[in-house]
């Protein structure tokens, strides 16, 4: 029963049922792949898609993200970085049209993690559950 | 399911080295072979768990090496010639009193190694004092003394 949960993939890294999951989209402006099930100090990573250029592109992270995890490198590397009560906003020097932007972080806490990415102009929400 | 698919690569490569490598590997070691099994430990470990070492992948990795093990037994338990292939069948080395040396060499056995036997297990001190020197699956020599058999 245990391998057959792993096997679908509900432990984390992938599997036969669950694997890389997107939300937002072309329309939204923003898309994001991301696995719905990660494991506590495991290397992952959030892949962004803008879809919209914007003349001074950003990206905001909400408050509980950066709170359970512990962001290792963000790439392309942000030219500023600013926070306030909720978020962390990260600004790029310039981002086309499709430009992806990569988040790679380890989970520090074993929750629900509820993220909430924003360009700006529109936010997804996401939900991932962290395994021990 | 990457840690499963890591679990059964490593477990069943494992299997074929140390079936290739022979029964007289683990059997004696000497302490090049004790370091030699570190490091494949080490280098497994690495293997296994990759960055990975969350409890959640210890679980699966866990279970996944015993499934393999179980299912293996049952299937050797069920199919006589798979349990030959997997396990090797005891090899005869001497036979009356005389050495068997194409068997021998293809086990990496010498006169030393059944005569030590000899010694060890039934106070034997001649060759010809042997009635069969076998080579058990697990790697040691069971010695059967002329005047038993």
């Amino acid at each position: 029963m245990f391998l057959i949960i792993a096997v679908l993939g509900y432990f984390g890294q992938g599997g036969l049922l669950v694997g890389h999951e997107k939300a937002g989209g072309p329309a939204a402006g923003l898309e994001v792949e991301y696995e719905p099930y990660i494991r506590k100090g495991t290397p992952t990573k959030l892949t962004l898609t803008y879809h919209k250029q914007s003349p001074q592109p950003e990206l905001r992270i909400n408050k509980t993200f950066i709170y359970s995890t512990h962001l290792e490198q963000i790439v392309p590397e942000p030219s500023g970085a600013s926070a306030d009560e909720t978020s962390v906003t990260y600004t790029f020097d310039a981002l086309g049209k499709g430009a992806v932007v990569v988040l790679y972080f380890k989970p520090e806490k074993i929750r629900d993690l509820h993220t909430i990415l924003s360009d700006g102009s529109s936010s997804v929400t996401l939900e991932q559950f962290v395994h021990p | 399911m990457e840690t499963i698919v890591r679990g059964l690569v490593i477990y069943f490569f494992l299997l074929i080295v140390f079936r290739i490598s022979g029964k007289r590997t683990l059997h004696e070691v000497t302490t090049f072979d004790f370091v030699l099994l570190i490091i494949i430990a080490e280098t497994t470990e690495q293997a296994l768990l990759s960055d990975d070492h969350s409890i959640t992948n210890s679980l699966v990795l866990i279970v996944t090496l015993v499934f393999a093990d179980v299912t293996l037994s049952i299937f050797k338990q069920y199919s006589k010639k798979a349990g030959k292939i997997l396990d090797g069948t005891p090899t005869i080395l001497v036979a009356d009193g005389n050495l068997l040396k194409n068997k021998m060499d293809k086990a990496r056995v010498d006169k030393e190694d059944i005569m030590e036997a000899a010694r060890k297990l039934q106070g034997l001190e001649t060759m010809s004092q042997i009635k069969y020197a076998i080579l058990e699956i697990d790697g040691s020599i069971s010695i059967v003394p002329k005047g038993k058999a």
